[in-house]
């Protein structure tokens, strides 16, 4: 995570809670791209991240009241930003949420661990890396998203997603094998 | 039963031991004696081994994937805006 000065970020939550909207502003101009980078993931477009990310912030800003610090504010925040895309989310069709999960090895794939695109300068690998993580169960993304993707511990996000450690750690490499799966796919049609 | 067949029993069950600690082990996460059981078993199983690289490699790619710091600049800023417009609306 970006490091804040931790004491400030308290000050400015509690000017918030006592209803400080420059200092709610602050709050919101230091997260809102990390939420939004979260939320992107799993909603249709970038109008409706937009949308979540704001109302994530707009649900914060009414109960801050009830943030009593027990976890730190951006958890808090990704859980918000998380349950109002999966609200936006249980009014498609179910697939998305029970899709099977396909994270066996394919045999004949190529070893491409020290293949040069696996640095992402090549968009079409990004491109895959991104539709793949967007092909996971529900349960399978976030762990990828909040952990491998923007850097949280995995204590941080286990707390975001409300799941105990041991539980969140199964989901994460439960999700990774599978977007290895996908990266085993590309590979094998490129040939290298 | 043959030392043949006991090695070829362990290394399956060691095999199938290993699949879910993958993750673990490549981030130093287990145990000393089950590092130990998995660091065996990946120097004799190359599905195994392969397995291993490429998680590792996936691991190290994901990160690339965040958004650059000119598009978090505009995200943050345009966010703070709607936010404090429907805040003021609300008031």
């Amino acid at each position: 995570m970006r490091p804040a000065s931790t004491e400030q970020e308290a000050e400015l939550i509690d000017r918030a809670r006592d209803g400080d909207r420059d200092a709610f502003e602050e709050l919101v101009r230091r997260h809102a791209d990390r939420l939004y980078a979260v939320v992107i993931r799993f909603v249709a477009d970038d109008q409706e991240a937009q949308e979540v990310t704001q109302e994530a912030f707009l649900r914060a800003w009414r109960s801050i009241g009830r943030f009593q610090g027990r976890s730190q504010f951006f958890t808090w925040l990704y859980r918000i930003g998380i349950n109002e895309a999966k609200r936006r989310m249980g009014r498609r069709p179910p697939a998305e949420f029970f899709a099977s999960l396909d994270d066996d090895p394919i045999p004949e794939a190529p070893d491409w661990s020290e293949a040069p695109q696996v640095r992402l300068e090549q968009s079409d690998l990004r491109d895959v890396l991104e539709r793949s993580i967007r092909s996971l169960p529900i349960p399978y993304r976030a762990p990828i998203i909040l952990r491998d993707v923007e850097g949280l511990s995995t204590r941080e996000a286990a707390e975001v997603m409300e799941l105990t450690e041991t539980a969140f750690k199964s989901r994460l490499h439960r999700g990774r094998l599978a977007v290895r799966r996908a990266l085993d796919e590309y590979f094998l049609e490129e040939k290298i | 039963m043959g030392a043949t067949t006991w090695r070829r029993i362990n290394a399956e069950r060691d095999h199938r031991w290993a699949q879910p600690r993958l993750s673990a082990y490549i981030e130093g996460d287990l145990p000393d004696r089950q590092e130990r059981r998995l660091g065996a078993h990946e120097e004799l199983c190359p599905e195994c081994a392969q397995l291993i690289r490429t998680l590792q490699a996936l691991i190290t790619a994901l990160p690339a994937l965040r958004l650059p710091p000119e598009a978090s600049f505009a995200i943050a800023e345009r966010t703070a805006e709607q936010v404090r417009a429907r805040i003021e609306e609300w008031d």
